[in-house]
């Protein structure tokens, strides 16, 4: 029995009308084999438009439903509803769009028209072969794994064990509080940094729902959407954590020092070590790698001294392996290493300083006690600051960092205040970016403070008689100026971590071209990724400053609650199936199958997909050469019937044609180009 | 360079020499069976044959110039799972490279498996085999066999010249006359086969058993990398011609329609091709069942319909899923009822696209098929060097 199809052509206004006669698009529908009605409408997505179906298919006894309008990422979903109120299963509707492939990319109303047509034909072929699917419910598991204890992670943790879900927070580091721990004063209201940090970064620790774990990393994960099985390798700390009291007496005698990489460099720290008194765990940790004792050397000297018996040498890494139901990654970023740009002189010349390393020289508890001073321990005269270090630069990194501006114009307010007004400090900007609430005004505050700004990007700093000298065109001025200063602050880039494709790897998810985690969409989904149940929190995504990373982080946590608390999730039903009648067990589609969805069946000799890690990607059903492999909704004689009607010929020959490179003589071609290739 | 052991040859026919090899093999306590060309009863070509009883060897023949299948699948059909003991098979170098692709496809093994290959002069396709028994005055067995080998020796039917058969064109073009990777090789080219023959092992397994058969090894196999230097460079030269043919004979898909013509969609160049493995070919499966009111939409485009359809999409799709699998064996012109170059378009396809991945089918059975694997960065010039 021939199926009884109703063809939507929408007007999107002017959007698709302005350019496709779309009455003559329905007219022509009519026509189509199957087709019992065919309508045009200036909104098909409006209540009107959507009754108008509904109605159709209940009054018409309509089996399949078109909608020719615009991109089915738009509005497949609203259709697919309308059917199914009207008792028609969703997934015999077929959507198909002739507004960005058709009318907002074709200049001449015929061509327009006439293409619009052959999409329509494709669609009203192909939804012939539409088969009635059902969507399937899987559990959620209600605990959440949270990547990364920087401000971002700890912000995610808090919001989801405050609504009641239990966190796994593992972080790398000895210690949690991120970047943030490092910093000293917050732009633009120049609260402490750890002032503001410290109570979240006590309050992880003390919440009964979050289990934290420190010098712990993910190893791998396996599952799908609400059955994640994640497995975390707990590193040795050599230190008991039930036994340690935090009283800190190992770390003074032990013999070995290296330079602090929370201090990035700026200070050094011993062997046995821990960031600073206000860490979280405040329990120290042994540095294998510089260790005497462990190095195989005789020392053991913390043991001795430690109180209350919490060395152990013999600490082993441990495996844990945990289930979850969703994950947030919020792995943050490194600092750019300025290196490279050889010309600012970085790591030649004493006073010459990363942001980061500048923050630690200004913290009350870094290691000079938070007095700005040189190398020499005098206290400069100048300070130039260098922006958009690694930032907005093709050799480097073509995206803006965002947050040098503010943490600029942090230094400048900062260097004024501790070292007194006769302090000269030069800003060296491309652009000054100060969009966040609240940061104009401070812009504002420190330009009045006498602070100089030269816009212009310094070609290089040189030492000349001990005074380090920067060169750079004041393109406002459009001449070059030379300036002596005493320190040069570099503003380096956010970048992202160094390990991000392995990471990246691990949790199935994509980088996107500046390699920062993608996002599922750069606007309507800027937490979300590809892999359902994966969500980003903070600058693991893209720079960020603190309140756009907790932001970031909050939505991040909602969207993990929201799958936890509603405890199941729908699972889509166009993915792959694996016909075994046909499957000759090659193999080829499982080393193809980005998503380790299809296992091998040995006693049957076949291929069979699991159908909860299967994204329905098409990759196996794109190989397979019996067709064993197909994806649902999408099966090789849906999309052979959807070429052959795109290829008919129309009626009325178009008024231009367009010319091949290869014109094919109808007599030899054996009618097989209408069949597709 | 490994030592080469002669086989002597008894009555001037080396085929005996082959046979009383596969007897010694067969004695030993592991080996199970003997897999190899054999004579039928009555005159014909050699079929492949499973052998567990010695006394059926007498008709074993692997220097038939019938060559009626590609084992390859066969041999896939007796390894694909477990086998009580090791199987010895004779396989022709074609064969043996079919049967590597297959073994990356999952469609067989070469655990439990011993492979003897013999050097090959190629064979005839099944018309020429028949002309060939004809002008050799209709001997019994393997007789013509020894026939053949003196006489391809010394340079006959690689040309129709006189009117007399000439080996299959797949055959001529063949770059690969000798077996590869194979555990023991018979070595003909170069030798007086009506004196003795080669037996060179090619692997661990192979070395193993031809000391275990006690054969004395000589330094090396005289005469033989020059003769096969020769016969490379000759197939090689008449390969390439081919190529330029055929290129120029299908170079539009009008030309191609035109070559293809004559194609009845009978399948048999799929059924005989060694390659070619899935259970059931997607043109049998409803995929390719159309509606009566298509096939009328088809014809109203244009007037009139050639049917049976889909004739050049059905041989797109086979170069499509199996050129770089092709090992050139020619089976699929051999079957074919309206003698279409089906082997010439197949090689010629399958150079270029096994070349575009650097890849040869059946060179290594420890290479993935190109399409199976992910190359973060590759054909940088399609891409244009992004990822």
């Amino acid at each position: 029995m021939a199926n009884r199809i109703g063809v939507y052509v929408c007007h999107c206004g002017t959007n698709i009308a302005g350019k496709v006669d779309v009455a003559e698009v329905a007219r022509f529908a009519r026509g189509l084999r199957g087709v019992a009605v065919a309508r045009d409408y200036k909104f098909m997505c409006s209540d009107p438009g959507q009754e108008m179906i509904i109605r159709d298919i209940r009054e018409l006894g309509l089996n399949r439903v078109v909608v020719a309008s615009c991109s089915p990422r738009l509005h497949e979903k609203t259709f697919q509803n309308a059917c199914l109120r009207a008792g028609l299963n969703p997934f015999l509707f077929q959507m198909t769009c002739i507004r960005e492939h058709c009318s907002w990319v074709t200049a001449d109303g015929l061509e327009a028209t006439d293409k619009a047509k052959h999409i329509v034909a494709a669609a009203v072929a192909r939804v012939n072969y539409h088969e009635a699917l059902y969507s399937r419910v899987e559990k959620v598991h209600p605990d959440v794994l949270v990547v990364g204890a920087g401000i971002a992670g700890m912000q995610v943790a808090l919001d989801i064990s405050r609504a009641g879900h239990n966190v796994h927070l593992v972080e790398r580091g000895p210690s949690i509080g991120g970047h943030m721990a490092q910093f000293d004063k917050t732009f633009p209201t120049l609260d402490c940094a750890a002032c503001i940090s410290t109570p979240k970064m006590v309050a992880v620790s003390q919440e009964p729902r979050i289990n934290l774990m420190t010098y712990a990393e993910v190893v791998d994960i396996k599952g799908f959407v609400g059955n994640y099985t994640a497995t975390v390798r707990v590193k040795p700390r050599y230190v008991d954590m039930r036994r340690c009291t935090g009283c800190g007496l190992c770390m003074e005698k032990c013999p070995t020092k290296v330079p602090s990489e929370f201090e990035a460099g700026m200070g050094e720290r011993r062997a046995i070590y821990r960031n600073s008194p206000q860490s979280v765990p405040n329990k120290p940790v042994i540095d294998a790698a510089h260790c005497r004792q462990l190095g195989g050397k005789k020392c053991g000297v913390c043991a001795k001294l430690c109180p209350s018996g919490a060395i152990d040498f013999e600490q082993k890494e441990q495996l844990v392996s945990m289930d979850v139901g969703t994950i947030v990654l919020a792995t943050g970023f490194d600092v750019f290493d300025p290196t490279p740009l050889g010309q600012y002189g970085f790591g030649r010349y004493d006073n010459v300083l990363t942001g980061l390393q500048f923050e630690r020289l200004n913290n009350a508890v870094g290691p000079t006690d938070g007095k700005i001073q040189m190398k020499n321990g005098e206290k400069p005269g100048s300070v130039g600051i260098i922006h958009c270090v690694g930032s907005r630069d093709t050799n480097h990194h073509p995206y803006c960092s965002r947050v040098c501006c503010m943490y600029a114009l942090k230094y400048d307010h900062l260097i004024k205040d501790k070292l007194g007004h006769d302090t000269q400090v030069y800003n060296f900007y491309i652009d000054m970016r100060c969009f966040g609430k609240g940061y104009e005004e401070f812009y504002r505050r420190v330009q009045e403070e006498g602070v100089h700004f030269i816009r212009g990007r310094p070609a290089e700093v040189t030492d000349e008689d001990g005074h380090l000298v920067i060169t750079c065109e004041d393109t406002l001025l459009g001449r070059i100026v030379r300036v002596p200063v005493d320190m040069v602050i570099l503003c380096t880039a956010m970048t992202p971590r160094a390990d991000a494709a392995e990471v990246a790897r691990t949790f199935g998810i994509s980088q996107g071209l500046d390699r920062f985690f993608l996002e599922e969409h750069p606007k309507l989904g800027p937490v979300s990724t590809a892999t359902d149940g994966i969500f980003l929190a903070g600058t693991c995504q893209g720079p960020k400053d603190i309140p756009d990373a907790v932001a970031h982080a909050s939505g991040a946590a909602c969207q993990a609650l929201s799958l936890a608390a509603r405890g199941e999730v729908t699972i889509s039903p166009t993915i792959s199936h694996i016909d075994p009648d046909i499957c000759s067990g090659c193999k080829s589609c499982i080393d193809l199958c980005a998503y380790s969805a299809i296992e091998f069946d040995e006693r049957r000799r076949v291929a069979v997909v699991n159908e909860a890690m299967c994204k329905g990607c098409g990759s196996c059903a794109g190989h397979c050469p019996s067709g064993a492999a197909q994806i649902r909704h999408f099966s090789e004689r849906s999309i052979f019937t959807e070429l052959s009607g795109m290829l008919a010929g129309l009626p009325h020959p178009p008024a231009a044609t367009v010319a091949m490179a290869h014109p094919i003589p109808a007599a030899e071609t054996h009618g097989q180009t209408a069949q597709g290739a | 360079m490994p030592s080469v052991a002669r086989l002597p040859v008894e009555n001037g026919n080396p085929v005996r020499a082959m046979q009383e090899l596969l007897r010694r093999l067969l004695a030993e306590d592991d080996i199970v069976g003997v897999f190899a060309p054999r004579q039928p009863p009555a005159k014909g070509a050699v079929m492949p044959s499973l052998i567990t009883d010695p006394e059926a060897l007498a008709s074993v023949d692997p220097a038939s110039p019938s060559f009626p299948v590609n084992a390859a699948q066969q041999v896939a059909r007796l390894t694909r799972g477990d086998l009580d003991g090791k199987l010895i098979a004779v396989l022709r170098p074609c064969e043996l490279r079919a049967f590597t692709e297959l073994v990356k496809l999952n469609q067989g093994s070469l655990q439990n498996l011993i492979i003897v290959g013999a050097d090959c002069h190629g064979a005839f396709d099944n018309d020429g085999f028949r002309a060939f028994m004809e002008s050799n005055g209709g001997k019994p067995g393997i007789d013509n066999s020894a026939d053949f080998l003196r006489r391809v020796s010394a340079g006959e039917f690689t040309a129709a010249a006189n009117g007399g058969p000439a080996l299959a064109r797949a055959c001529r073009a063949c770059e690969h006359p000798a077996p590869e990777h194979a555990d023991l090789t018979i070595g003909l080219f170069g030798q007086d086969t009506s004196r003795d023959v080669l037996l060179i092992p090619g692997t661990a397994q192979g070395e193993a058993l031809v000391s275990r058969l006690g054969l004395a090894t000589s330094g090396s196999g005289a005469g033989r990398d020059e003769a096969l230097t020769r016969i490379r460079a000759e197939r090689t030269a008449y390969r390439d011609a081919m190529f330029e043919e055929t290129r120029a004979a299908t170079a539009t898909p009008a030309k191609l329609a035109e070559y293809l013509a004559a194609c009845v969609g009978c399948y048999n160049c799929r059924a005989a091709c060694p390659v070619c493995y899935c259970r059931e070919c997607v043109f049998l499966t409803d995929v390719f069942a159309h509606e009566p009111w298509q096939y009328l939409g088809w014809a109203r485009q244009k007037g009139a319909l050639r049917m049976p359809t889909d004739t050049l999409f059905f041989h797109l799709t086979r170069m499509a899923h199996m050129s770089l699998s092709c090992v050139g064996c020619g089976q699929c012109s051999n079957a074919c009822p309206n003698d279409i170059g089906v082997m010439e378009l197949f090689r010629t396809v399958a150079a270029r696209t096994q070349s575009a991945f650097d890849y040869e089918a059946g060179r290594n059975p420890d290479e993935k098929p190109p399409l199976t694997v992910f190359h973060q960065k590759e054909f940088a010039e399609v891409t244009g060097g992004h990822d």
